[in-house]
C-alpha cells in the first residue's frame, strides 16, 4: 500500500470513530421509542429516531467478510499448461476476501457526500512448492459528489458501469474488467470527473478520466460522453469514448480491452411482455491490435476497427426462478485456422524452452513470453451464456451457468447456497471446463474446481 | 299469435336492453368502489417505512425492512435497509419501467414487474402499492358478508396483458371502501395469492397495516408487510425517481 492509500485509510478509520458515536446515540434514540432489542418495532410509535432525514445524516458503515476454500485439479491436457509447468499453480488455496464502504454528507442539506470503498485480498495456497501467495490491500473508491437541481457531479476515484447488459458489457469501457470472461469486477476505480444532467426523459453524461497507477501517477487521459433516454418503457442510450489507448499495469497494451482510440455504442433496454425484459449493446471500435500466425509459426499483426455486442433476456419464472440468456458477439475473436495455428506455435515453442539448460526463471520468462504474445481469453467470435436460478424453501438458493464458445468449448458451473441468518451466507460453487486441444476452455488452465465460501455482511 | 309474438320480441329487447344498462351500472358502480378503496391506502406522495417477513412451513425464515418514496401514481423507489446483504438495494419504478440497483456489482439493470420481490410472495409492482384504478376496469359481483361485516365483492379486470394479475377478485366494506381482501388470478384464470388487508391499529389513521399475501399454488408459503411509518403529503425532488440517481445516496 502507497502513501496516498494510508492517507485514505486513516480518513476512513476516522470516519469508522466518527460513525459509532451518532450509532450509539440512534440505538438509545430507538430503545426510547419501544424497538426491541431484535430491532422489531411495535406499530402505534412515532418513530422519529428512523426517520430517514434524521438518520442519513450519520455516516454509514457497511462491508462484507468471505472466507473461503477452493480445491481444483489442472487441466493437463492443456497446450498453453502442460502438467502445470508453466504457471506453477496449486490444487487448494483459502482466500479471505474483505469489503468496506463508509460515507458521510458534508452538507447539511445532503447534497454533497464522501465515500471510500476498500477490498482486502488475501490468498494461501494449502501446497506451495513455488512459494507463490497473493494478498493485497487497496483503495478501490474514494470520491467526492453531489447534487444540484438536474446537476450531478462526482470527482475521485471511481468506477463508473456503462451498458445495460448483464454477462457481457462490451460498452463497458470506462473501467474496464480485466477479463471479459469472468463476470466479476475486480477491478480498481480510476481517477476520474463526473458531470451529470438529467431530466425526466433525458440524461446526459460528461467524463474525462486518466489511467490508474499505483502511484497516482497515470499518463493517458481520455473523454466521453453518453445520452440516455426514457421512451415509454425503451431505454436508449448513445455513446462516445475518446483518448489515449492504455493497458492495465503488467500487461502487453495489445491484450487489454480497451486497446482502441475511439468507442461509438449503443445500448438499448425494454420489458418484453410483463415477464421479461430484453437487453442489448453494441459497441464499435475504431482499431484493435491482435497478434496471429500463419501455418509457419510466423507472427502476424492485425490493426482493425471491430463490432462488439450482446443480446439478452431475463425472463421471470414460476415459483422464485429465473432463466437468463445472452448471445456475445466479439468482433475481435479468431478463426477455427487461426486458433489452430496459435495451438500449435504454442506447443511446439514450449517443447523447445523445457530441455534448455538455463535456469528457471529465465525458462519461466520465455514461457510467459509465449504465452502472453497473444490472447488467450475472449478468442471466439461467438458466445452463449445461459443460467437458471432458483430459489428453494427461501434459505436455499440453486444457480447453474452455461457458457459455450463457437469452438464447442465452454465452462458449466453450479452454485448451491444457503443463507444461515440474515448476516451469514455458505456458498459452494462447481465449476467444469470443457473442450478440445485447439478450443479456448479446452486450455484453460483449471479443469474443473470446488470452492466453498462463507460470507458475513455487517 | 301474431301480437303475442310482437310482445315476446319486445319483451327479449328489453330484458337485454336491461341487461346492458344493468351491466354498465355494474361497472360504474364497481370502478366508483375501486376508486375510493385506493385512495384509503393512496401513498401517491407519501414517505413509507415497512417490514417484511417471509414465512416458508409457518416459520419465519427473513425479514426485510424497507423505506419506500412515492411522487405521484407513476413513480415509486424502495430502498432496502436490512439485512446488511441487501442493505443499499434499491427498485425504481417509473410509470411501467423497474430497475434494480445492486450496490455489490454496481449496477442499474431493468426487472420484470412480475417477478417477487427477493424470494417473497410480494412480486415488485405489489410493493409500490399501485393504485388498482389505473390497470384495473372494475366490476360489482354482488354484496357479501365478509367476517361479519357487509362488504362489496369486485371483479377486477386487466386492462392490458401486461400487468401482473389478470383478475382479481376484490372485497371492499361497504361502510367506508376499506380494503380487506383480494384474490389474484392468472390469464388462464387459476388462483395464485390471496391478499388480506388488516388494520391492526390506529397509528396509521386507521388505513390498513397488515398486508399478508399466502401463495395459493404452493402450500405453507406467505409473506407479511407491515406498514411502520407513513408521512403522506411529502414532496419529494423529482431526481430521486431517476434511473441514473440510483447509485446515489438520494
Amino acid at each position: 500500500m502507497n502513501r496516498i492509500d494510508c492517507v485514505i485509510y486513516l480518513i476512513v478509520l476516522w470516519g469508522v470513530v466518527l460513525s459509532f458515536c451518532p450509532a450509539a446515540s440512534l440505538m438509545a434514540a430507538k430503545r426510547n421509542a419501544g424497538i426491541s432489542a431484535d430491532g422489531d418495532q411495535e406499530i402505534g410509535h412515532h418513530l422519529d429516531a428512523l426517520n430517514p432525514e434524521a438518520e442519513e445524516t450519520t455516516p454509514e458503515f457497511q462491508g462484507e467478510f468471505k472466507f473461503g476454500g477452493t480445491v481444483q485439479s489442472l487441466n493437463n491436457s492443456s497446450i498453453i499448461n502442460p502438467d502445470n509447468e508453466t504457471l506453477g499453480l496449486n490444487g487448494s488455496e483459502t482466500v479471505l476476501d474483505v469489503h468496506a464502504q463508509i460515507s458521510d454528507y458534508l452538507t447539511g442539506g445532503q447534497n454533497l457526500r464522501w465515500v471510500v470503498k476498500s477490498y482486502g485480498f488475501s490468498s494461501y495456497p494449502a501446497i506451495d512448492n513455488s512459494g507463490w501467495k497473493e494478498d493485497f490491500l487497496r483503495i478501490d473508491e474514494a470520491f467526492f459528489d453531489g447534487g444540484w437541481r438536474n446537476w450531478f457531479v462526482s470527482i475521485g476515484k471511481r468506477r463508473v458501469n456503462w451498458g445495460t447488459t448483464s454477462a457481457w458489457n462490451p460498452l463497458n469501457v470506462i473501467v474496464p474488467a480485466k477479463n471479459p470472461m469472468l463476470f466479476d469486477p475486480p477491478t480498481e476505480g480510476h481517477p476520474l470527473f463526473l458531470l451529470n444532467f438529467a431530466s425526466d426523459h433525458f440524461n446526459l453524461d460528461l467524463i474525462a478520466t486518466r489511467d490508474f497507477d499505483r502511484n497516482w501517477d497515470g499518463t493517458y487521459n481520455r473523454w466521453g460522453a453518453r445520452l440516455g433516454m426514457l421512451w415509454g418503457d425503451k431505454d436508449i442510450g448513445v455513446y462516445y469514448f475518446d483518448g489515449e489507448a492504455y493497458a492495465e499495469p503488467d500487461v502487453p497494451v495489445y491484450l487489454t480491452t480497451p486497446d482502441y482510440s475511439r468507442l461509438m455504442g449503443i445500448s438499448y433496454s425494454s420489458n418484453f411482455f410483463s415477464d421479461a425484459t430484453l437487453y442489448c449493446e453494441l459497441a464499435s471500435f475504431s482499431e484493435n491490435t491482435r497478434y496471429y500466425y500463419d501455418r509457419s509459426g510466423n507472427q502476424m499483426e492485425k490493426d482493425a476497427p471491430v463490432i462488439r455486442g450482446a443480446l439478452g433476456s431475463v425472463i421471470t419464472l414460476k415459483n422464485n426462478a429465473s432463466f437468463h440468456v445472452e448471445w456475445y458477439y466479439n468482433g475481435s475473436g479468431y478463426s477455427l485456422n487461426e486458433k489452430r495455428n496459435y495451438y500449435s506455435w504454442v506447443d511446439s515453442n514450449l517443447s523447445t524452452i523445457y530441455p534448455l539448460a538455463i535456469a528457471e526463471s529465465e525458462k519461466e520468462l520465455l514461457r510467459n513470453m509465449t504465452i502472453l504474445n497473444y490472447q488467450n481469453w475472449a478468442m471466439n467470435k461467438n458466445y452463449l451464456f445461459l443460467a437458471y436460478n432458483k430459489l428453494l424453501l427461501d434459505r436455499y438458493e440453486f444457480g447453474t451457468v452455461l457458457i459455450t464458445a463457437e469452438d464447442a468449448s465452454g465452462m458449466f458451473s453450479v452454485k448451491g447456497a444457503y443463507s444461515i441468518s440474515d448476516y451469514y451466507l455458505l456458498e459452494t460453487i462447481l465449476y467444469q471446463y470443457f473442450g478440445d486441444r485447439n478450443s479456448e476452455f479446452g486450455n484453460f488452465i483449471v479443469k474443473n474446481s470446488a470452492a466453498i465460501n462463507l460470507s458475513s455482511s455487517f | 299469435m301474431k301480437y303475442v309474438l310482437y310482445i315476446l320480441v319486445l319483451l327479449l329487447i328489453a330484458t337485454n336492453l336491461y341487461a346492458k344498462t344493468d351491466s354498465k351500472k355494474q361497472l360504474k358502480d364497481g370502478n366508483k368502489i375501486l376508486s375510493k378503496s385506493d385512495d384509503k391506502i393512496d401513498v401517491s406522495a407519501a414517505l413509507v417505512e415497512f417490514d417484511m417477513k417471509v414465512y416458508r412451513k409457518n416459520k419465519l425464515q427473513r425479514t426485510y425492512k424497507m423505506t419506500a418514496k412515492s411522487s405521484g401514481t407513476e413513480k415509486n423507489l424502495i430502498e432496502f435497509t436490512h439485512p446488511p446483504r441487501n442493505k443499499g438495494e434499491k427498485i425504481l419504478r417509473v410509470g411501467d419501467n423497474i430497475w434494480m440497483y445492486r450496490p455489490k456489482i454496481n449496477r442499474v439493470m431493468r426487472v420484470s414487474g412480475r417477478s417477487n420481490s427477493v424470494g417473497s410472495d410480494f412480486s415488485n409492482t405489489d410493493l409500490f402499492f399501485i393504485r388498482l384504478d389505473r390497470d384495473y376496469t372494475s366490476k360489482l359481483l354482488g354484496i357479501e358478508k365478509y367476517n361479519g361485516e357487509k362488504a362489496y365483492k369486485l371483479e377486477l379486470l386487466a386492462k392490458s396483458e401486461d400487468v401482473t394479475y389478470a383478475k382479481i377478485i376484490y372485497w371492499v366494506r361497504v361502510k367506508d371502501y376499506m380494503p380487506l381482501k383480494r384474490e389474484h388470478y392468472t390469464l388462464s384464470g387459476h388462483k395464485l395469492k390471496t391478499l388480506v388487508l388488516e388494520t391492526t391499529t390506529n397509528a396509521l389513521k386507521g388505513i390498513p397495516d397488515t398486508f399478508t399475501m399466502t401463495n395459493v399454488m404452493e402450500e405453507e408459503k406467505k409473506s407479511i408487510l407491515r406498514l411502520t411509518h407513513l408521512e403522506t403529503k411529502r414532496d419529494f425532488p423529482d431526481r430521486i425517481f431517476r434511473k441514473d440517481s440510483l447509485k446515489r445516496k438520494r
